[in-house]
């Protein structure tokens, strides 16, 4: 066993069962829970058994398991951006309407013909 | 009938006075909602006559049109003017817009500045303008000369089904797209947009043109 393999397994198993209390516990919503236990149990089976990664990158036509690691971490990154920018116009409308609410809130007094010049 | 003129304004100390001032030489409920200006845009307005709404928080000129909108409506306007605060339109347009509403019974009239009377609209401006009035053409349906003139008046109905949700300056290609949508009669009306060197200095880049497409685009697609 490789020293970066001593040094991550652990951790991956630590974060596989924090995320399994995590959820037993109700800390986290059971969907996304499962995704992040799904993503630590990937990184710590293609740590553990490097030759299965290889095994997978050639059925795909990928020449070596570390360039199939880096595509799809490059595709959740871009995914994961994608969803935080939806997740920013959710805000931004939000906010747009809290600002309006106090504008028509706060309004001077009406305008009446009284005012006409 | 009662008119509500809305005149969205950014930082425009300098021109709202004036601009609101004859506003209401003809029109005494002018509207203006100060999109959280950090200079003395609402106070300037106030002295001049104007109901100030204030955004506490710059959100985009869409945004202060639709509180603008809103407001309006929710006071009993029977048509809804939108003016920009920088001094680029004329008063006598709104009257022409009105005019128009009432003769051809249409629920909005929309400003052109490319029929008929002559503005002295940039080159680079006019091109923009014209490629985006074949863009809302292309992507809406609704054919304009001009899809991009902030001089319209709304019937109380169609203000009251529009919702502007884009907050910058793309709102006016999403009311094209509403007008389309909420199958309403639009009329285009000639009016002259004034180029001043304030006004250039305050308005878009002609390179924004490329940003207001994306926030169009993007809103169409994740509605």
């Amino acid at each position: 066993m490789t020293t970066f393999q001593l040094i991550t397994i652990p951790l991956l198993a630590c974060a596989v069962i924090v995320t399994a209390v995590a959820i037993s516990r109700r800390r986290l919503a059971p969907r996304v829970g499962v995704m992040w236990l799904a993503l630590w149990s990937a990184a710590l089976v293609s740590i553990a058994f490097p030759e299965l990664l290889v095994r997978i990158a050639h059925v795909l036509g990928i020449g070596r398991g570390a360039d199939l690691v880096l595509y799809v971490s490059i595709l959740f990154t871009l995914g994961g951006f994608f969803l935080i920018y939806l997740r920013f116009r959710r805000l931004d409308e939000a906010l747009t309407q809290i600002v309006r609410h106090l504008a028509i809130r706060d309004a001077d007094e009406p305008p009446g013909d009284d005012h006409a010049p | 009938m009662d008119t509500y003129i809305v005149v969205p304004a950014y930082n425009e100390a300098a021109a709202i006075r004036r601009v609101v001032e004859e506003l209401r030489a003809g029109f005494p409920r002018v509207i203006v909602v100060d999109d959280g200006s950090s200079d003395s845009t609402s106070s300037e307005a106030r002295r001049a006559g104007a109901t100030v709404l204030r955004h506490v928080l710059n959100r985009g000129q869409g945004a202060a049109l639709q509180t603008g909108i809103e407001y309006s409506v929710r006071h009993g306007a029977d048509v809804v003017v939108t003016f920009d605060a920088d001094g680029q339109h004329r008063t006598e347009d709104v009257t022409r817009l009105i005019d128009a509403l009432d003769e051809t019974g249409a629920d909005i009239a929309i400003g052109s500045r490319f029929l008929g009377l002559r503005s002295n609209v940039p080159t680079i401006r006019r091109f923009t303008l014209r490629l985006g009035a074949l863009f809302m053409r292309v992507t809406s349906g609704v054919a304009l000369t001009d899809a991009h003139n902030g001089l319209r008046a709304i019937r109380r109905r169609a203000a009251e089904q529009i919702y502007l949700t884009i907050d910058g300056m793309a709102h006016a290609s999403e009311i094209i797209d509403q007008i389309n949508r909420l199958e309403l009669k639009v009329t285009e009306v000639p009016v002259v947009i004034h180029y001043s060197e304030y006004s250039v200095a305050k308005g878009q880049s002609s390179l924004a043109a490329f940003r207001i497409a994306f926030d169009y685009l993007m809103k169409r697609i994740f509605r």
